[in-house]
């Protein structure tokens, strides 16, 4: 009996935290095996003498009575928070103490992202740009995780973190060129609006297939790790995408294979017009790290230091350690989905307006900084004008740009264009000088 | 799936005439070879056919490598990554049950002499090591995955048509997963049934972007291995695993590459061009000696190699020569790689000759096809030169100047048949009429379409 005592505090696994919920005991567990990485790797050494279970497959103990472990969604994984709905620090020692500059340009780059957002909207709807998705009531989580991470920690986004770019420095001029798809755009024109993409920033191209950068992240980050550079990746997601198969097989890989990553899930409540309710049954997306192996954790995503503070921690770790870290921030989608969703119709405006008038990001931040004389109503008129005038500016360039050389519909298929791509595009010349009356050439770069 | 065969003749007229060599979806492929030459009885000196009876013709000594050993397509592979983590520091071999050695031993010894971060298993998630794959090569690892059957490719699928082959595309050339390879054991093996047994190539090749290759026997398969390792676009490598033990050949120790992209004449002839890839290569040069023999006819033999970008030159040049195309691959025939081949050789193509590629007029000797003759016109009408026009067509200044003179004159391109002047043949011709009427005794001149 003692040595059976003493090894269950070994291992921190009691059968009576077994069937408490997957909550904060649960992470302590995991941090207790954390500690012992090396011991994952090997089986359990083959003993027969033992009254132990001695499958190769999960080392608990034998229970002698029927039990089905009960999924614990109403007291699932607390949300960790710093500050209050009013802006208000609540346990003064996880204050981060940030500087007044850094967290001026937190507020600074947020309500940018939110300015962009509202003009490129419109944009769209007046049909200047094919296409947009903003990040009302998100941008929380962009500003606050891209702070905690070093300049040249690798992203992998899935299309609503345009903050992450944004807090970078990623110019206006580039956003607004990649939605405009102009002859400036880095990404030569060739995708859709919001599918950004900077070498210079570390900030992989967005695609449109959802959860396809999950398992990405984990190769990223294993040949990261094998440079032995200090780096980092981080994976944003939101939940709907955690859904897909390749979220298993990302999370599941990075566990497996020791990578230092981060994954960190936007969960808004909605993925287009499907609730979350629909997405899944069990305690959202960080009760499901635990099952991969993974330290895991819950944060108010409108809580611009809760997230940072997480962040932060879970890249010190994931580099030091040489583990992944999922990060779950619950927040709100304000926005429609995007500018092709009408989102009136599956949910109530009441709904919408109490996230955006009572827990926002912005305005919680903003609360922060009055409370301390760091932001004024003066500073506000002004920097509302100037932020507007700025991204007016990129605006009123990006839509007098040429559009890109029509050669560039045919490169970059292979790093060296194909015979057949070069007959491809000898044909379209040939096409384009006999019928130029009917193609807009001028709009187009020579 | 047994062999599909096309078989085309290119003559005036004629449409691609298809024949399927074997009657069933699932029959084997040895008993094919019994059909096609129905004087040969099972009393000859031939060997008996098995199932999946095949022989292998290895490859002679290469020269130009330097020193050779003997080795068996599994051990070229092993050879290959070998060679590979030897001078690549960044490069990592990942995939299921890779660390033993693999499961068809194409991993033997690695991890123990590289190290574990560098050869190590996945979790059994193909699309998870696919999606691993891409990440790695954009962080600029040299990633060689494995999928442990090609049969099992699938959910890899969305990873490498929608991720891997578009990644440079679509970032504007910021980032590529170009440091990619995929590895995977292919083909028939006689007792793999549905799931042990596909050829998917075609599935991929309707994906710009990527690159497929194929080879026939451990030389060739060190070579282009090592070549798709070095190229930079993801490339999807498919080893015939009939033919891990069964070929044996020497093969250079040293790392060479043979180059994509290059189809290989492996015989000349002057009858009928006959392409495949992978184990039906050695299928066919059994089928070259056959015809010869039993039917007197010369086959050319063409080994693809590379199915995705893929050698048209080669092979419209081959089919130019000798006027008849059989493709054979394993895979089902409808939407097949031969369905690719064919249509191709079909198109009139402006760098071939043209007279060889007027598949469609018979009567003068050298007069253009309606649609060469149109984009003449075309081109002329948007201010082109006669003598750009010719260089750009491969025709005659003074032909062009012709046609647009005709055009100018009776606006319109085509030649009218004139009561009294006789249509002239070529000897050319004159000898494909008379092949078809040989052929099809009861032919007309209404029964062949002229455009």
């Amino acid at each position: 009996m003692a040595t059976a005592r003493g090894m269950k505090t070994m291992y921190g696994v009691c059968s009576h935290a077994v069937r408490q919920t997957t909550g904060l005991k649960a992470a302590r567990i995991l941090q207790q095996r954390a500690f012992r990485v090396n011991g994952a790797l090997r089986q359990q050494p083959f003993d027969s003498s033992e009254e132990k279970p001695q499958f190769p497959g999960a080392s608990a103990e034998f229970i002698d009575h029927l039990e089905f472990i009960q999924p614990n969604v109403i007291s699932g994984i607390p949300v960790y928070r710093v500050m209050d709905r009013a802006g208000q620090i609540i346990n003064p020692s996880e204050d981060p103490q940030l500087s007044k500059e850094t967290v001026v340009n937190f507020y600074q780059k947020m309500t940018l992202l939110n300015t962009m957002d509202r003009i490129l909207y419109e944009s769209q709807r007046q049909g200047r740009i094919s296409f947009y998705m903003t990040n009302y009531g998100e941008e929380g989580t962009h500003i606050g995780s891209a702070a905690a991470l070093d300049s040249k920690d690798l992203v992998f986004g899935q299309y609503r973190e345009a903050g992450v770019l944004m807090y970078r420095g990623f110019p206006l001029d580039l956003f607004m060129a990649q939605c405009y798809a102009n002859a400036d755009d880095l990404g030569k024109g060739r995708q859709m609006p919001v599918h950004y993409g900077s070498k210079d920033l570390n900030f992989i191209t967005i695609s449109s297939p959802l959860a396809t950068q999950i398992p990405q992240a984990a190769g990223a980050a294993y040949a990261a790790k094998r440079e032995n550079t200090n780096r980092a990746v981080i994976c944003y997601f939101g939940e709907g995408a955690a859904s897909e198969g390749d979220a298993h097989a990302g999370f599941n890989f990075s566990a497996t294979l020791e990578c230092p990553l981060i994954f960190f899930c936007r969960n808004n409540g909605y993925a287009i017009s499907t609730p979350t309710n629909e997405q899944y049954r069990g305690d959202g997306i960080a009760a499901r790290g635990p099952g991969y192996g993974m330290l895991s954790i819950r944060v108010d995503g409108n809580d611009v230091f809760a997230v940072y503070n997480a962040t932060k921690e879970a890249r010190r770790r994931a580099v030091a350690e040489n583990q992944p870290f999922l990060i779950e921030a619950m927040t709100y989608r304000i926005g429609h989905h995007s500018t092709s969703d009408d989102s009136s119709a599956y949910r109530s405006v009441d709904e919408v307006n109490y996230w955006d008038k009572q827990d926002h990001p912005i305005s919680r931040l903003r609360h922060y900084m009055t409370a301390r004389s760091w932001w004024s109503e003066d500073n506000e008129r002004s920097w509302r004008k100037q932020s507007r005038k700025t991204v007016m500016e990129a605006f009123e360039k990006a839509e007098k740009r040429h559009k890109p050389h029509l050669d560039l519909m045919f490169t970059d298929v292979y790093d060296e264009m194909t015979p057949n791509l070069i007959r491809q595009r000898e044909s379209m010349w040939r096409h384009i000088q006999q019928y130029k009356d009917h193609y807009p050439l001028d709009a187009y770069a020579k | 799936m047994a062999a599909s065969a096309r078989l085309l003749f290119r003559g005036a007229g004629l449409k691609a005439y298809t024949a399927n060599v074997n009657s069933g979806a699932q029959s084997s492929f040895g008993t094919t070879l019994l059909r096609l030459s129905p004087n040969c009885s099972s009393q000859t000196k031939t060997q008996i056919k098995h199932a999946s009876h095949f022989t292998y013709h290895p490859d002679p000594v290469p020269t130009m490598y330097g020193p050779t050993t003997k080795m068996n397509l599994f051990q070229s592979v092993t050879s290959a990554l070998d060679n590979t983590l030897a001078s690549d520091p960044t490069a990592v071999i990942f995939g299921e049950d890779v660390a033993f050695g693999g499961v068809f031993r194409c991993t033997v010894g690695l991890r123990d002499k590289y190290g574990k971060d560098r050869v190590f298993n996945t979790p059994l998630c193909e699309q998870g090591i696919v999606g691993f794959g891409i990440g790695a090569a954009a962080a600029g690892a040299t990633a060689i995955a494995e999928i442990q059957f090609a049969d099992y490719i699938y959910p890899a699928f969305d990873q490498i048509v929608n991720e891997a082959a578009k990644y440079r595309y679509r970032s504007g050339n910021l980032f590529d997963c170009g440091n990619l390879t995929i590895r995977a054991p292919w083909g028939c093996v006689g007792h793999g049934s549905l799931y042990h047994s596909q050829s998917p190539e075609a599935f991929f090749a309707h994906c710009p972007g990527i690159k497929i290759v194929i080879p026939r026997g451990p030389v060739q398969c060190k070579g282009l291995l090592l070549s798709c390792i070095e190229d930079h676009n993801p490339c999807i490598f498919f080893e015939p695993k009939i033919l891990y033990r069964a070929a044996v050949e020497q093969v250079p120790t040293e790392a060479y590459t043979i180059p994509l992209s290059q189809a290989e004449v492996l015989q000349e002839g002057s009858d009928v061009t006959l392409v495949a890839w992978g184990t039906q290569i050695h299928v066919l040069r059994e089928v070259v000696s056959m015809a010869q023999e039993k039917l007197g006819v010369s086959c050319e033999l063409i080994d693809l190699q590379t199915i995705l970008p893929w050698d048209t030159e080669t092979v419209c040049k081959s089919v130019a020569k000798t006027g008849r195309l059989l493709i054979s691959h394993e895979a089902p025939v409808t939407g097949g790689f031969a369905a690719e081949i064919s249509s191709t050789v079909q198109t009139p193509v402006h760098t071939l000759n043209q007279t060889d590629s007027n598949l469609s007029t018979m009567a003068k000797t050298r007069e253009l096809c309606k649609d060469i003759r149109d984009k003449i016109v075309d081109q002329h009408k948007a201010g082109m030169g006669y003598r750009t026009i010719g260089q750009q067509l491969g025709e005659k200044a003074t032909t062009v100047g012709a046609i647009i003179r005709k055009w100018k004159k009776f606006k319109k391109t085509v030649n009218l048949p004139q009561s009294g002047a006789p249509c002239k043949f070529s000897p050319r011709g004159a000898s494909v009429i008379m092949r078809k009427v040989r052929d099809q005794p009861r032919t007309i001149h209404r029964t062949w379409s002229v455009t």
